[in-house]
């Protein structure tokens, strides 16, 4: 089976452990465990700041994981996410928020929409759906597209999203807020959305057409010469990332309970894609790409109320993209998901305690 | 060699995932411990004036744009604010029982992270909320606020519905609002004798797309007809055909809603276009940036706040505590907005009697014309100039520009006699 290299390196020869969508649960357990505790220990010990911070810190890694499931596993860099995510977020809130706000804010709205008032989940899944069927339509022409001109087409994506959400007045209220969201995006359902995602990202990477979009990361012909249908894998990565963003774009929406299209534009977009390039092209990587970037970013912002030198903190993300680009080009974490590093780290070790000294994986 | 090295980065990338991982639940806890405490003490900005001296505080907390666009206009108003707050102070504080301090956190021109900041001051203990110069990105904070029954102020963003949008009673504008505006920028007009108008506008953001609309009705009220309307978006470089149309257009006047950097440029293509008509500028423009614009000013003026040197203001008081505190004259006449900020909030829990978060966003509602820096204010009588409640009825000013000196007259002060919605 194509994908048993995808899950394990052919590089590190060893037992199989099991079939890989197995190894893949297994290899995204770890993760979902540690956004979990994460949650818990933040919720039990944390201040309302902090909560804040941590929750939104789990709605970007999903905007991030959503981006790595296309970007980081194609090659192609992806402006148009934030785009997904801001789609996501104006849907549910659309279906979402009371009617007698409705009738103030977006008065000339169609009735259908007027009173609509779904319940959260159902309204983030229509969310969902519809945006992946966005992306799907979108895509198809789109996928066809390598390297600059793929990403200057995603701008155009995020630039049309923005510009059609900005003009939307009788539905979006344009340019002003969509307020009156309701709030119930909670630290434990953005990291329990979170840990889903990880989940979908991993199984995606492993499975056969994941492996399929590695390929085509490294030589598009070559893969293709293989039996890749490089557009195929190109397209579902594509529409299934942008419905993972557009789960970010959900949780964001509930979270602020405001909406504003300015908000989806450059500077998230720069946030999101510095995530993944710090922490590399796997679904551990954006998480800990995402991690670190929150992180800074968060004690950034405090020094800089400290130390009163606004403008610290991106300054010094910049230095870190620059200084992660010099020293790990590939991210932090390279191509290696954490569970499959730490395996061949102890099958290194193993072979050194037998005495054997040559192989070795994760490194 | 190469084997060391690629070990080595591969612990490093292991060891930036464990430290992030434990920096998120613990790293943050505890810097969170630090600025949610209820001393605030390693993130809060000094207090200003006298400070407390054994009698109570009024703690003002400002998630203001010190990063970003918006710290254009909302760094003056902290000078503003932090000149009327020692005048305060040295006077005895509010009503002789609080001194008024002040704490100012970087919300980076974003909303979410203004959000973050909210939150940050209120678990510092602040007794009124202000918000940045844009209602629409203060939304998220200013609910956070009101949810905690804080009085919440946006420091000069313009959209009227931001008292609505927020839980009532707490939420507040420093301004009288786009409406207003719009609506005395077309009876400036009219006053002048112009009948034709040309109107430059941006969906990028509701001021921009709401002002001229206001503008547009009160202007048609008036008899006045608009010959033209161009449409940009904000961060645009290039208005060079826009000019020309403009010019061909012969328009009595050119109302242009926009702001620097984007109101320069078109000002200088429209000086580059021949243009000798007068054009009427918005508050947006009261900024020492302004001047770059070049020849275009002379025959331009300007609808602002400040510069009122009539009875019932702190003007003058507020002018010597600034020149006192910067050494200096403000680089705008909206920087007296920062003024209004202290007084409106001192007036308040002055007539409140308390410090509480709801009397004195009552008390505010109410509040009948009180003396500020930039004129006669009001929030209890406002409804009857067309205005909604929690909206302030303040003085416009007519504001033209000395090139030379760059800086800005006052010719004159007006409210106009109505509102449109």
């Amino acid at each position: 089976m194509a994908n048993d290299a995808g899950a394990t390196s052919a590089a590190t020869p060893g037992r199989q452990l099991g079939p890989w969508w197995l190894r893949s649960l297994g290899g995204s357990a770890g993760l979902m465990v540690v956004l979990l505790v994460i949650a818990v220990a933040v919720n039990a010990a944390g201040s309302p700041t902090d909560l804040r911070v941590a929750t939104t810190f789990f709605i970007y890694l999903v905007v991030a994981l959503g981006l790595q499931t296309f970007t980081g596993y194609s090659g192609i860099i992806s402006f148009a996410h934030v785009g997904f995510m801001a789609l996501g977020g104006y849907a549910s809130a659309l279906l979402t928020t009371p009617a007698l706000i409705k009738q103030t804010s977006i008065p000339d709205a169609p009735h259908w929409l007027m009173s609509a008032e779904l319940n959260f989940w159902v309204a983030g899944a229509i969310a969902v759906v519809l945006v992946m069927l966005i992306a799907f339509v979108i895509g198809i022409p789109l996928v066809r597209l390598n390297g600059a001109p793929a990403a200057v087409a995603t701008i155009g994506v995020l630039v049309i999203v923005n510009t059609i959400l900005s003009n939307s007045d009788s539905i979006t209220r344009g340019a002003q807020a969509f307020y009156g969201i309701p709030a119930k995006t909670t630290i434990f359902v953005a990291a329990a959305v979170a840990a889903g995602a990880v989940l979908v990202a991993r199984l995606f990477r492993d499975s056969d057409s994941g492996l399929g979009l590695r390929s085509s990361r490294l030589d598009v012909l070559g893969s293709e010469a293989s039996g890749v249908n490089v557009d195929r894998v190109r397209l579902l990565a594509w529409t299934l990332s942008a419905g993972i963003a557009a789960a970010g774009g959900v949780l964001f929406a509930h979270y602020l309970t405001t909406l504003l299209p300015s908000v989806f534009m450059y500077n998230l977009t720069l946030t999101i894609l510095t995530m993944i390039i710090i922490g590399g092209p796997t679904a551990s990587g954006a998480v800990v790409g995402a991690m670190i970037v929150s992180v800074a970013t968060e004690f950034l912002r405090r020094a800089e109320d400290t130390f009163s030198a606004p403008g610290l903190s991106t300054v010094v993300l910049g230095i870190f993209i620059l200084v992660t680009m010099i020293v790990r080009p590939s991210g932090l974490l390279g191509r290696w998901e954490i569970d499959t590093w730490l395996r061949g780290r102890w099958r290194q070790v193993r072979r050194v305690q037998s005495g054997t000294t040559t192989g070795g994986g994760g490194s | 060699m190469t084997g060391r090295w690629i070990t080595w980065r591969s612990r490093a990338g292991a060891a930036a995932a464990v430290v992030a991982a434990c920096a998120l639940a613990a790293g943050v806890t505890a810097c969170g411990s630090n600025s949610d405490s209820s001393t605030g003490a390693a993130s809060t900005s000094a207090g200003t004036g006298t400070g407390s001296s054994g009698g109570g505080t009024y703690k003002i907390g400002w998630a203001e744009a010190k990063t970003g666009y918006l710290a254009l206009v909302d760094q003056p108003l902290e000078k503003g604010l932090r000149a009327e707050i020692a005048r305060i102070n040295d006077a005895g504080g509010i009503d002789g029982k609080y001194k008024i301090e002040l704490e100012t956190r970087d919300m980076k021109t974003d909303a979410a992270t203004g959000a973050t900041v909210a939150q940050e001051l209120l678990s510092d203990g602040i007794d009124a909320l202000i918000t940045t110069c844009d209602t629409d990105v203060s939304l998220p904070g200013a609910q956070i606020a009101a949810q905690q029954n804080t009085p919440v102020i946006s420091s000069c963003g313009a959209g009227a519905q931001f008292p609505q949008q927020v839980p009532a009673p707490y939420g507040f504008l420093n301004v009288s609002g786009t409406e207003a505006e719009g609506s005395a920028i077309a009876e400036y007009a009219n006053k002048k004798g112009y009948k034709t108008a040309y109107i430059l506008s941006s969906n990028s953001e509701a001021y921009t797309s709401r002002l001229p609309a206001a503008f547009e009705k009160r202007f048609k009220e008036l008899g006045g007809r608009i010959v033209g309307s161009a449409q940009y978006k904000i961060g645009d470089t290039d208005y060079r055909a826009t000019a020309t149309k403009i010019v061909s257009a012969n328009p009595d006047v050119i109302v242009p809603a926009a702001f620097p950097p984007d109101s320069i440029a078109f000002l200088k293509n429209l000086a580059a276009a021949g243009n000798t008509k007068p054009i009427i500028l918005n508050d947006g423009n009261d900024t020492p940036a302004i001047f770059g614009a070049g020849s275009q000013l002379k025959n331009s003026t300007m609808i602002t706040y400040g510069g009122y040197t009539g009875p019932d203001s702190t003007a003058e008081q507020w002018l010597a505590a600034y020149k006192k505190m910067f050494g200096g004259e403000p680089g705008s006449l909206q920087t007296a907005l920062g003024g209004d900020l202290a007084d409106a909030l001192a007036a308040a829990v002055k007539a409140a009697g308390s410090t509480d978060g709801t009397k004195v966003a009552n008390a505010l509602r109410g509040l009948p014309t009180f003396p500020g820096a930039t004129g006669p204010v009001t929030y209890g009588d406002s409804t009857k100039f067309g205005l909604t409640p929690g909206v302030p009825k303040k003085m416009f000013a007519v504001a033209t520009f000395d090139l030379p000196n760059k800086s800005f007259k006052v010719v004159e002060s007006f409210f106009p006699d109505k509102v449109v919605q």
